[in-house]
């Protein structure tokens, strides 16, 4: 399984990579923005999940998603949204716009196995 | 209702909530209580939050907190958070982490402004402008809390409130 974190933050990306490594993650690939995930993306080669944070320099979380989703070849590719914004407002946003889930921060490793888990990924 | 919280108009801050988000944060034991003692605003690291544009409150970390939250993020060995607060100047990678550690803290505090966010986090000293500046010359206190995080060193938490600026309204509604 491979996984794409999107985080402006080296420190969260460590901590999400460990934990998808925890879940059985054999390969992570990392972006520092959305503009860059997007890149990486198109560019192949595919990933089977992407995990994005929300507030980003050059293209945010939530702009990320519109481009994936509005991209034929990318639409179908799961998106879990992490990140602090906890308002269910904000949630509901995500949701509308195409996230498959929602991870607010801090998390658990509990928390990301229970979120590809809920996505059809087993773990180990 | 813990008598630790700390309450002003529009807001509620619990001490435990604090310990919890960071113990999730760090993966591990963090305690947050009340201290008498007062930091030196003039060091450290200053974070600011607000809503719909408008600055409401800062957390001001002492040097060894600074340090030490940075550090505990990454694990990186607490020696080294011990060194970068002793030198007063944290290495990138530790800011970096802090300013992760901020941005998770803008979860903690309870508004009737709902959830405020992240304005900016600053080494200090830094010239500030505007209604910030003014909370560092003219602190309004509204708590001074000793954090621990298992492995670092205890450092100090401040919380300061921002008072708005002319022309801005208070509650932001």
């Amino acid at each position: 399984m491979k996984v794409l974190i999107v985080d402006d933050s080296k420190g969260m990306r460590l901590l999400l990579t460990r934990a998808l490594r925890q879940f059985g993650v054999s390969e992570v690939a990392e972006a520092t923005d959305g503009q860059k995930a997007l890149e990486r993306l198109r560019a192949g080669p595919p990933v089977d999940a992407v995990m994005v944070d929300w507030n980003m320099p050059a293209l945010d979380g939530l702009g990320f998603l519109k481009a994936v989703r509005a991209d034929p070849k990318l639409t179908a590719v799961p998106i879990v949204m992490v990140t602090t914004e906890a308002e269910a407002e904000r949630m509901e946003i995500a949701k509308s716009a195409g996230a498959n889930g929602y991870i607010i921060k801090p998390f658990t490793e509990v928390t990301i196995r229970e979120s590809l888990e809920g996505l059809g990924f087993k773990g180990r | 209702m813990n008598e630790l919280d700390i309450k002003m108009d529009g807001l509620a801050l619990a001490p435990q909530d604090a310990a919890a988000l960071l113990g999730t944060l760090f993966d591990l034991q963090v305690e947050v209580r009340s201290d008498s003692r007062k930091s030196a605003l003039d060091r450290g690291v200053l974070a600011v939050y607000g809503s719909s544009g408008s600055a409401r409150l800062a957390f001001h970390f002492d040097p060894i907190l600074a340090a030490g939250a940075g550090a505990a993020l990454t694990r990186i060995p607490a020696p080294a958070a011990d060194e970068a607060s002793r030198l007063g100047r944290l290495p990138d990678s530790v800011l970096e982490n802090l300013c992760e550690v901020t941005n998770v803290l803008g979860r903690w505090p309870r508004t009737r402004w709902g959830q405020l966010r992240l304005q900016t986090t600053v080494m200090l000293p830094a010239a500030l402008p505007g209604p910030v500046g003014q909370a560092l010359k003219k602190p309004k206190l509204l708590a001074t809390l000793l954090v621990t995080i298992a492995g670092y060193r205890p450092g100090l938490l401040t919380v300061l409130a921002i008072e708005p600026a002319a022309g801005e309204e208070r509650d932001g509604r």
